[in-house]
């Protein structure tokens, strides 16, 4: 079936791709300058030259490093991404414990954005040269600006001190389980400024996206022969123009992705969100290398993940769209 | 005249709106079509052929086009004056319009089927199984083969000559008292052609339906058309029945228009070179007062410079021509 083939093709070409990020990042840190032994000497005030010799062999170090790399490739084969200095606890439980809020985080702030900044599009797309087309493009000029760090920072002063209404730090208000239900409503009650912080500058994007992709769509012609059916300009709008415009949002929504992981560091800092971007900025300070590059590691994965997802999405969308 | 016009435009002018001011690309369009009639458009591009069939319809792009004076009356009630759910009730239902461009006319995103099924359940209330149904009668009206297959397949799956066909079934789907063809065959191959014509002329006769068929093809003219308007400038410059323009043409336009038209009945060394009408069709932001033809024309004179002349009609032969005096209308 033309399907599954697609499916394995593109499985292939994403295990080749991670392959090759895991090669670029491990010689990357390679070719920094320093060594693992020294920072230990470091923390450990100065080391003589036979236990730095003993604990390179120890680390495998010592070996060639093609041979440490096959080594390693086969140790991320078989899950381990090593253990971490600070944690003292293997990388993968780390990043395993902490996907699930990063996740959460992430979907919120897609769907948000995505929701939001088409619709917004499709309203300033309706009368170009209207009041309300011009406040959606400064507004999405201004979102796309904004660094998120400072949106998250204006949310927090917002609601943290002017209507202190929504939590602005972690995920959860107790420890205390009060019933599924309140939980969740707890955890949602969280995610709402650090997700909203997060979509705003992907709402933006979108939004400007959107609109000039309507824009383009509305003069085709078979937005004519649409009109020329009788349809009402609605469903001439909604159905045969937004279907068409939304094309090239859904590439960018899986391009967006890795943007979106790199925000999610900022975000999850400024909002304490217990997740794999807080966890990577302390291991940046805590200069925790097996965890940050088991944390390189999973993000490219991620981003691999998002855009197979995205081809093959297109592929539903796009019924031109046959041959992988 | 076949009896009462099933569609009378009378002074249809339409202005467009841009950086250089105000321009008309119709300038006082008048023109009729009975119900079983063929009436052929022909003009070269930009002579406002597409922008009168657009202006029926009210389908002109506003903004930056408006409709700004005449009168469009179908079955005597003025579509300019008409409301805008009355005018949907009328477009795809009462008056259907084909285009040029097949390729782009159909929604990429839906089966073909689906684009059909949409006129059905719009205009005649079929939904489900009775639009399937329908819809592949309609498909297999236009001589589309296997167009149950057909049905649920996208448009970039289909020839330009398939497209076009679905494009008329769309058209045809609630048996229109008017099709409006804008030139339907200029992006087909020649044979597909041939095959779209008798399409056309068969669904006509079959329905009694009114045709306007808009052209810059004398041969598709002579071969589908009762009458013949000729359009130049944003105006109709001659019209009569197909016989009358096409052997005793009026308007110096319609005589560069009928002798550009190749000769292929010559014997291959008597031919002479393609003829052709020197210079071309003013930009609407140039149009000046007087004939829009004058500075291309060589019997102008110097009133063609200065004002438009007013109709001539002679036996239903309608020409706007200052060479051409007579009882003025």
């Amino acid at each position: 079936m033309a399907l599954a083939g697609f499916l394995l093709r593109r499985i292939l070409y994403a295990a080749g791709l991670v392959l090759a990020v895991l090669i670029l990042n491990f010689v990357l840190i390679r070719l920094a300058p320093g060594d693992p032994t020294e920072t230990l000497a470091g923390q450990m005030g100065g080391m003589t030259e036979e236990i730095r010799a003993e604990l390179r062999q120890a680390y495998g170090l010592d070996l060639p490093m093609a041979q440490q790399l096959v080594i390693y490739v086969g140790r991320i084969l078989s899950g381990d991404l090593g253990y971490s200095y600070f944690f003292n606890l293997p990388v993968t439980s780390l990043i395993l414990e902490r996907l699930p809020a990063t996740i959460l985080l992430l979907l919120a702030s897609l769907i948000v954005s995505v929701v939001i900044g088409t619709t917004l599009g499709v309203l300033a797309s309706r009368k170009p040269q209207g009041l309300l087309s011009q406040l959606i493009t400064v507004g999405s000029v201004v979102g796309y600006s904004a660094p998120v760090f400072w949106t998250g920072m204006l949310l927090v002063i917002l609601f943290a001190s002017v209507f202190p209404i929504l939590p602005v730090s972690g995920i959860r208000s107790a420890a205390i389980s009060q019933g599924p239900w309140l939980d969740m409503l707890d955890v949602a009650r969280h995610l709402v400024l650090p997700a909203l912080s997060l979509a705003f500058v992907q709402m933006a994007q979108y939004s400007r996206l959107t609109r000039a992709s309507m824009l383009d769509v509305l003069g085709a012609d078979y937005i004519r022969t649409a009109r020329a059916k009788g349809l009402a300009e609605r469903t001439v709008f909604f159905k045969h123009a937004l279907r068409n415009a939304i094309l090239p949002v859904v590439t960018i929504i899986g391009l967006q992705f890795g943007n979106m992981l790199a925000g999610a560091i900022v975000v999850e800092t400024v909002f304490n969100w217990p997740g794999l971007g807080r966890l990577a900025f302390d291991s940046v300070l805590r200069r925790d290398y097996p965890t940050l590059l088991g944390l390189l590691f999973f993000s490219s994965f991620l981003v691999i993940v998002a855009n197979q997802l995205t081809d093959l999405a297109y592929r539903f969308v796009d019924p031109r769209i046959k041959t992988g | 005249m076949a009896g009462e016009p099933l569609l009378s435009v009378e002074g249809l002018c339409v202005e467009f709106k841009g950086a250089r001011g105000i321009a008309r690309v119709l300038n006082g369009v008048s023109l009729s079509v009975a119900a079983g009639e063929t009436l052929g458009i022909v003009g070269e591009s930009g002579s406002g052929k597409s922008m009168t069939a657009l202006a029926v319809l009210r389908l002109v792009p506003d903004p930056p086009g408006r409709i700004s004076a005449g009168r469009v009356l179908f079955r005597g009630e003025d579509l300019l004056q008409a409301s805008t759910p009355r005018m949907r009730d009328i477009r795809g239902n009462k008056i259907s319009m084909i285009f040029q461009e097949p390729m782009t006319s159909l929604n990429p995103v839906f089966t073909v089927g689906a684009q059909i099924c949409e006129t059905l359940t719009l205009h005649l209330g079929l939904r489900g199984e009775a639009a399937r149904r329908r819809s592949i009668e309609l498909l297999k009206d236009v001589r589309i083969p296997a167009a149950e297959q057909r049905f649920d397949e996208y448009p970039h799956q289909l020839s330009g000559g398939m497209r076009q066909r679905v494009m008329i079934a769309m058209a045809m789907a609630c048996e229109p008292s008017l099709l409006i063809a804008d030139e339907p065959t200029t992006a087909l191959d020649v044979t597909v052609q041939a095959q779209i014509f008798d399409l056309l002329r068969e669904i006509q006769k079959a329905r009694g339906m009114g045709l306007i068929l808009i052209t810059h093809d004398m041969g598709a003219i002579a071969e589908m058309a009762d009458r013949v308007a000729v359009m130049y400038g944003g105006r109709v410059v001659e019209e009569g029945t197909t016989r009358d323009v096409l052997d005793h043409p009026q308007h110096p336009y319609t005589k560069g228009l009928i002798a550009c038209v190749p000769d292929l009945d010559q014997e291959v060394g008597e031919r002479h070179a393609l003829t052709e009408i020197p210079g071309v069709v003013p930009s609407v932001w140039d149009l000046q007062q007087g004939c829009p033809f004058a500075d291309r024309c060589d019997e102008a004179i110097a009133p063609c410079r200065t004002s438009m002349p007013a109709d001539v009609v002679s036996n239903g032969h309608r020409v706007a021509c200052w060479q051409r005096p007579g009882e003025r209308a």
